[in-house]
């Protein structure tokens, strides 16, 4: 029996294999395609979230740069006012061209935060005035 | 008038304008110098530009060598009052000049926020009486406010040459600070900074510099 059709039983094992050997290959470029479209959307996502953080990295930054800008100019009026060298002279200040301030400046702005908190100005715009009403 | 920025030892003066445009002068008196401009008549206004002119001609002299700003405002009448001051002082700008050479200031401000209503005190306050319960609350909350500032501030004063704070409470608790700091420490002190925004999430804080030794250039400036 076995050897009776010899030829045949090596074809059908030839048309075994091949099908096999294909079904494999078809499962190995469906995997692939599948890999492929998973790491498409990983890098769909990273790049989603790449957008994300970048654009709430920028927002945290403006919001940064806009307060640091605002504490430098506190940080600057406070240094001038209250820190540096001292000589003897008078020392005259002109806020807005409306008021001059003889000296004493030291006295006077014990705090720039106090003043603008108390008297509502800000010594940092320009044009500024210390002579509200509160005064 | 001659109108004061700054004095250091290098005896150029920046190559820019001063204040109304006026020419920058370097006094040089044995070797003690002050930058200078000549006004006929100067009226200082406290404008965001005229701050930002002084600022930026000390920080151009700082780049180049220990500097002691000036407090805003200080004028001479003349060349020989400015020569005499630098005479007549002479010590103790030399040794303030000693004390910030290498280093820069850094400022800090820090908003703690300490919310009254997250942590009750010990249910004291119907025992008590609202008055108690009140005094009790703005106690707690100053107490968590130096807390706080102290996590701040003491880790940094660590990097710095020497440093000065002050603490508010109205109408948050508040820190108030500036570090001298050597220049090659300046990176490991915004690291720093970095490292208590993240640990200390009760406060916000924003570090500014770095800035001419304001607060450390004379016995009485930011004391």
């Amino acid at each position: 029996m076995n050897d009776e059709i010899p030829g045949r039983a090596a074809s059908e094992r030839r048309r075994q294999v091949a099908a096999a050997r294909r079904a494999r290959a078809l499962e190995r470029s469906r995997a692939r395609r599948e890999a492929a479209a998973v790491r498409r959307d990983q890098v769909l996502e990273r790049s989603r979230q790449r957008r994300e953080a970048s654009r709430e990295r920028q927002e945290a930054s403006m919001e940064r740069a806009r307060r640091e800008r605002h504490v430098s100019l506190l940080d600057l009026v406070d240094r001038l006012l209250d820190g540096g060298v001292v000589i003897h002279g008078d020392i005259t200040l002109a806020v807005a061209d409306v008021d001059l301030l003889y000296v004493g400046l030291r006295a006077m702005v014990a705090s720039v935060e106090t003043i603008e908190r108390t008297y509502g100005v800000s010594l940092s715009a320009r044009g500024a005035s210390l002579s509200s009403s509160a005064l | 008038m001659f109108y004061l920025y700054a004095i250091t030892e290098s005896p150029e003066p920046p190559e820019r304008a001063g204040l109304r445009a006026a020419r920058l002068r370097a006094i040089d008196e044995g070797g003690l110098v002050a930058i200078v401009s000549e006004h006929a008549d100067l009226r200082l206004e406290a404008t965001e530009d005229d701050l930002w002119t002084h600022e930026e001609i000390v920080e151009e002299l700082m780049d180049r060598g220990a500097v002691l700003p000036m407090r805003l405002a200080s004028t001479l009448p003349d060349e020989e009052a400015v020569r005499a001051t630098l005479r007549e002082r002479r010590h103790e700008f030399e040794a303030a000049l000693e004390h910030v050479r290498g280093a820069v200031e850094l400022g800090i401000r820090a908003v703690i926020d300490t919310e009254p209503s997250d942590r009750p005190v010990s249910g004291t306050a119907g025992a008590r009486g609202p008055g108690t319960a009140y005094m009790l609350s703005r106690l707690e909350r100053e107490r968590r406010g130096a807390d706080a500032a102290a996590r701040i501030h003491e880790p940094l004063a660590e990097l710095a040459r020497e440093s000065i704070h002050r603490l508010g409470s109205q109408p948050q608790p508040r820190l108030n600070a500036s570090y001298l700091v050597d220049r090659d420490r300046l990176e490991a002190f915004r690291v720093r900074v970095e490292q208590l925004s993240d640990e200390v999430i009760e406060a916000t804080i924003v570090c500014t510099g770095p800035w001419p030794p304001y607060s450390f250039s004379s016995p009485e400036s930011g004391r």
